[in-house]
C-alpha cells in the first residue's frame, strides 16, 4: 500500500519531539507538505535545523496551544487552499513535576497540556475547515490525536495524565459526532514507547534492568514500542484507506491491554 | 526510513476462511493487490473458482482453493499439509461465518430469541466459533512454530453494540413476528474480540492477533433500511466494499508490526457512543 498524501497539507503539533519527528518523516516520504507546531522555547534549535534540513517541504511556527486566537491565526495564515488540511497531534506529557497528591498548579499544567492544547488544537482547526470548503475540498479531512494506554489501565502512570487522556478520548468520540461526515477524527492510544527524552528512555537509563523486566512482566511483544510503529498508523488513518473510520481509538501497545 | 515495502505480501499465503463470501472476496483480492496469494477456505467450491479465475487475471497471483468444513480439525490439519508443500503460512483471516440476511423470507419469526433452533445455534457457534478456534489452533500453532504471522478476526460493529432491531422491522406485523438480528450473531462477533485478546497474550513474540469490526456494506439494501441505519452512522452512509482492504492490510503486513490484541471499529463512527 503505497500513502499517496500528495494533496495533503498536515498540521503536526508536537511534531519537533521524536514521536513527531518520525512522523514527519513518514508524512514527507507520502508527499505530504507539513506544518510543524511547537511551543516550547526548548525546541527552538531544533526547529532550525529541521527548517534547514527540510527547508522547501516544512515551515515550523511557534504557538500558543492554550490560547485560541493565537492558534486560529496561525492556523490560518498555513492552511493550504485546494489541499486537504488535516491535525496530528502528540502533544503530551506523563512527566509529573512534583510528588502525588500533586499542587494545584501541576495539575492544571498537566491538564493543559494533555487535554486544553489538544482541544483547542482540534476545535480550532476543525471549525477552520468548516468554514472554508478550499480547506477540505473532497471532504477527506483526517485528524489524529494522541491519547495513551494510561487512559483504559493501570500502568502506575500519574493519575491527573490517566485522567487527561481519558478525556481527550472522550472529546474525540464527541467531535467525531460533530464534525462529520466532512471530516474525521480518530484516537491513537499508545503503550509504552521508547523515545531518547520520554519516560522510558529516562526509566530505561535509571533503571535497566527494572525496565527489562517490566517488559517481560507486562508486555506481550516483549520490547518497547518504538516512533516508527506509530507512524505508520498516523498515515493509514490520515489516508484515504480509512475514509469510513471516525470516532475510534487505535491501541498500540504490543498486547498490553489484551493481558491486563 | 519508512518504505511502502513494509505493506508488501508477496511469498507469504493468507488464509482467508469464508473467502468467496461477500466480505470475503473483498479480503482476497486485497491481499493478492499486495502480491500476497490468498487461500480460501470455503464450502462454496463454484464460487470459490470464479474468484480464483479473478485473481489471476486482476492481480496476476494464483490462490488457491480449499472447499473444506473448517469446523473438521482433520480437514484443516490436510490443507496446512497441502499449502505448506509450496508456501509459508504467513496469516489468517479469520472471517467465516453465518449471516443470514434478516429480511429473508421466512426468517421473521424463527429469527426471535422465543423461537430460535438449537440447530441453527449450533450451525452458527459452530462456524463462527469453533471455526475460528480451530483455524487459530491449527494456523496460528504453525506459524509460531515456524515464521510467525498475523492473524485478523473479523468481528462487527455488532461485537461492540446490541442491534438495533427496530432497523429490521415490518411494518403492518405483529411485535412477536418481526425479524430480529439473531442472538447468535451478537455472541459469535463478540467471542471473536475475546478470541483475539486471548491469542494476543499467547503467542506474542511471533504471532500478533488483532480484530476488525466492520460496520454495515452497501449491498443493494431497501432504501427504507438504509434511510434508517444511515441516521445511526455519523458519516451518513453504509462502508463501500473496498473499504475495509487497506485496514486488513495494514494489520497482516509488518506495518502494524506493534499493534497486537487491537479491536478496531472501522463502522463509520456507529460506535462512538
Amino acid at each position: 500500500m503505497k500513502y499517496d498524501l500528495s494533496n495533503y497539507h498536515t498540521f503536526v503539533a508536537g511534531g519537533l519531539g521524536e514521536i513527531g519527528t518520525a512522523i514527519v518523516n513518514a508524512l514527507v516520504a507520502a508527499n505530504s507538505s507539513v506544518t510543524i507546531l511547537y511551543s516550547s522555547e526548548k525546541y527552538s534549535s531544533r526547529a532550525l535545523k529541521l527548517e534547514q534540513e527540510f527547508h522547501d517541504k516544512i515551515d515550523i511556527i511557534k504557538v500558543d496551544y492554550l490560547n485560541s486566537e493565537n492558534l486560529y491565526t496561525n492556523l490560518s495564515s498555513h492552511a493550504m487552499k485546494g489541499k486537504t488540511n488535516n491535525l496530528v497531534s502528540t502533544v503530551g506529557t506523563g512527566k509529573v513535576l512534583d510528588k502525588y497528591p500533586h499542587s494545584t498548579n501541576e495539575v492544571k499544567r498537566i491538564w493543559d497540556i494533555n487535554y486544553f492544547s489538544n482541544r483547542n488544537l482540534l476545535i480550532t482547526l476543525s471549525t477552520l475547515i468548516n468554514e472554508s470548503k478550499q480547506l477540505n475540498p473532497k471532504g477527506l479531512s483526517s485528524h489524529v490525536m494522541t491519547s495513551s494506554v494510561a487512559s483504559k489501565v493501570n500502568v502506575n502512570a500519574p493519575i491527573d495524565y490517566c485522567s487527561a487522556k481519558a478525556a481527550l478520548e472522550v472529546l474525540v468520540k464527541t467531535i467525531a459526532i460533530r464534525i462529520s461526515p466532512e471530516q474525521r477524527v480518530n484516537v491513537i492510544t499508545p503503550g509504552h514507547i521508547l523515545t531518547s527524552n520520554g519516560t522510558w528512555g529516562l526509566k530505561t537509563k535509571e533503571d535497566p534492568i527494572g525496565v527489562s523486566h517490566l517488559i517481560n512482566s507486562s508486555i506481550p511483544m516483549n520490547r518497547l514500542g518504538n516512533p516508527r510503529d506509530l507512524a505508520s498508523l498516523f498515515l493509514f488513518l490520515l489516508s484515504k484507506q480509512a475514509t469510513y473510520i471516525t470516532g475510534s481509538s487505535f491501541t498500540i501497545d504490543g498486547g498490553i491491554t489484551s493481558k491486563s | 526510513m519508512f518504505s511502502k515495502s513494509i505493506f508488501d505480501l508477496t511469498h507469504g499465503a493468507y488464509i482467508v476462511t469464508g473467502g468467496s463470501g461477500f466480505l470475503g472476496r473483498a479480503h482476497c483480492h486485497a491481499i493478492a493487490a499486495f502480491g500476497g496469494t490468498p487461500i480460501i477456505l470455503d464450502l462454496n467450491k463454484s464460487a470459490s473458482d470464479i474468484l480464483l479465475e479473478e485473481i489471476k487475471s486482476e492481480h496476476d497471483v494464483r490462490a488457491q482453493v480449499y472447499p473444506i468444513d473448517i469446523t473438521s480439525k482433520e480437514e484443516l490439519l490436510k490443507v496446512l499439509a497441502e499449502i505448506t508443500k509450496s508456501l509459508p503460512i504467513k496469516g489468517l483471516v479469520n472471517n467465516a461465518a453465518r449471516n443470514p440476511v434478516v429480511s429473508r423470507t421466512g426468517l421473521e419469526t424463527s429469527s426471535r430469541l422465543e423461537n430460535f433452533s438449537l440447530e441453527d445455534w449450533d450451525k452458527d457457534i459452530n462456524v463462527g466459533l469453533k471455526g475460528s478456534f480451530l483455524c487459530t489452533q491449527v494456523f496460528g500453532s504453525h506459524m509460531n512454530e515456524f515464521q510467525g504471522g498475523s492473524i485478523v478476526n473479523i468481528s462487527s460493529d455488532l461485537g461492540i453494540i446490541a442491534p438495533k432491531q427496530s432497523l429490521y422491522k415490518i411494518e403492518n406485523k405483529n411485535e412477536s413476528e418481526q425479524p430480529v438480528k439473531p442472538v447468535t450473531y451478537s455472541i459469535v462477533k463478540t467471542g471473536l474480540i475475546g478470541l483475539t485478546r486471548y491469542t494476543a497474550s499467547y503467542w506474542p513474540t511471533k504471532i500478533r492477533c488483532n480484530c476488525l469490526c466492520p460496520g454495515g456494506i452497501e449491498n443493494n439494501q431497501s432504501q427504507s433500511f438504509l434511510n434508517k441505519v444511515c441516521a445511526e452512522i455519523p458519516l451518513g452512509r453504509l462502508a463501500k466494499l473496498d473499504e475495509y482492504g487497506g485496514a486488513l492490510i495494514f494489520l497482516l503486513s509488518s506495518a502494524s508490526s506493534y499493534m497486537n490484541g487491537a479491536i478496531i471499529s472501522i463502522d463509520g463512527g456507529r460506535t462512538t457512543w
